[in-house]
């Protein structure tokens, strides 16, 4: 079976279909339990005090609206090289849900600013990086409504993905060669994270060089957020990226009807 | 005015918020009714085009069979 047999839309329409209601259920498990476990069951940060409860929602929604763009951007470069509809589709239905997840890291970003920074809003490299990206994904989305042929606007619309990437991987890594502003360095590599557990993971299972105990410390390395804070975010976190998956699939489907509406309609026309 | 600002109060302190309880409460109310929204939005748009997909469909084949 390979990959691109998902390039079909009914074969798209029936796997993403049954699985749909399976990924709204672990997304609102996932992101019951990291946020009922984080707004309730963690302590204060000592400087920060409660708003550091503010980092369940601010860090997924800032750590999607980037990997939205990332994602899109992938599908675009599938649409102008393969010309597969779904992926100029799941572009374009992908967009939306980037724009809400950048509003969210904004809006919750100024509201955790303002009493630790003492203002809303900085000309800070991170911040200014957002607000393009959010530019780019109203214009993204602009760009699809105003072109009457779909192929036209995938075409458009995947070029100015391609140009809009720069600002979100600038986005991404503004904090770490911009030694500048008000926003702290990234909370969570999550790459870094990974790439320690299973390499431990390995050592343990075939040099045995390794206890158990390493590879949970590793596990539970303590990055720039501490413990008590990390294991709920991880799993809000995961519950933002299911949610996001399963909110692809749903308008990706959406987009192929209504794509299949305008065609069965042309065709009527014609005769 | 007064009336909200005591009842944000009132949460903070049951929740044990302190004195940012109106930042933490806002940032939840915005950020998952955002995320409400998409989702029923998303849902409704959903129900709506393969109801209408379905309309056009049966249009077209009572077209054809005559």
């Amino acid at each position: 079976m390979s990959f691109w047999e998902y390039a079909n839309p009914k074969k798209f329409i029936a796997t993403t279909t049954r699985i749909l209601p399976w990924m709204f259920a672990i997304a609102a498990v996932c992101l019951s339990v990291g946020l009922v476990w984080g707004f309730f069951f963690t302590p204060d940060d000592f400087r920060q005090g409660s708003t550091v409860k503010i980092i369940y929602l601010h860090v997924p929604a800032a750590m999607m609206a980037i990997n939205v763009w990332g994602m899109m951007l992938v599908t675009s470069l599938i649409w102008l090289i393969r010309r597969h509809h779904v992926s100029a589709l799941a572009a374009r239905a992908a967009a939306p849900i980037g724009i809400t997840m950048t509003l969210i890291a904004l809006v919750t970003g100024a509201i955790w600013g303002q009493p630790m920074w003492g203002t809303w809003w900085a000309w800070d490299p991170r911040l200014t990086s957002f607000l393009i990206l959010f530019l780019f994904y109203l214009g993204y989305m602009a760009l699809w409504e105003a072109i009457d042929d779909p192929d036209t606007a995938a075409d458009l619309t995947s070029v100015l993905c391609i140009v809009g990437s720069v600002f979100a991987f600038l986005s991404r890594f503004a904090v770490q060669f911009w030694n500048q502003g008000l926003h702290q360095a990234e909370s969570v590599s999550l790459w870094e994270w990974t790439f320690n557990v299973i390499a431990r993971f390995f050592a343990f299972v075939w040099n045995a060089t390794l206890g158990a105990q390493d590879v949970i410390e590793v596990a539970a390395r303590e990055e720039n957020v501490s413990n008590v804070f990390f294991v709920p975010l991880l799993i809000s976190m995961a519950g933002f990226v299911v949610l996001f998956v399963a909110l692809v699939f749903q308008r990706t489907n959406t987009e192929i009807r209504l794509r299949r509406i305008r065609a069965l309609e042309t065709r009527a026309r014609r005769g | 005015m007064e009336q909200f600002s005591a009842i944000v109060d009132r949460l903070s302190a049951v929740l044990g918020l302190g004195k940012y309880g109106l930042e933490v409460l806002s940032s939840y109310v915005i950020s998952l009714a955002l995320l409400g929204i998409l989702v029923w939005l998303s849902a409704r748009r959903s129900k709506r085009i393969a109801a209408q997909l379905a309309a056009v469909e049966t249009r077209v084949k009572d077209k054809t069979d005559g």
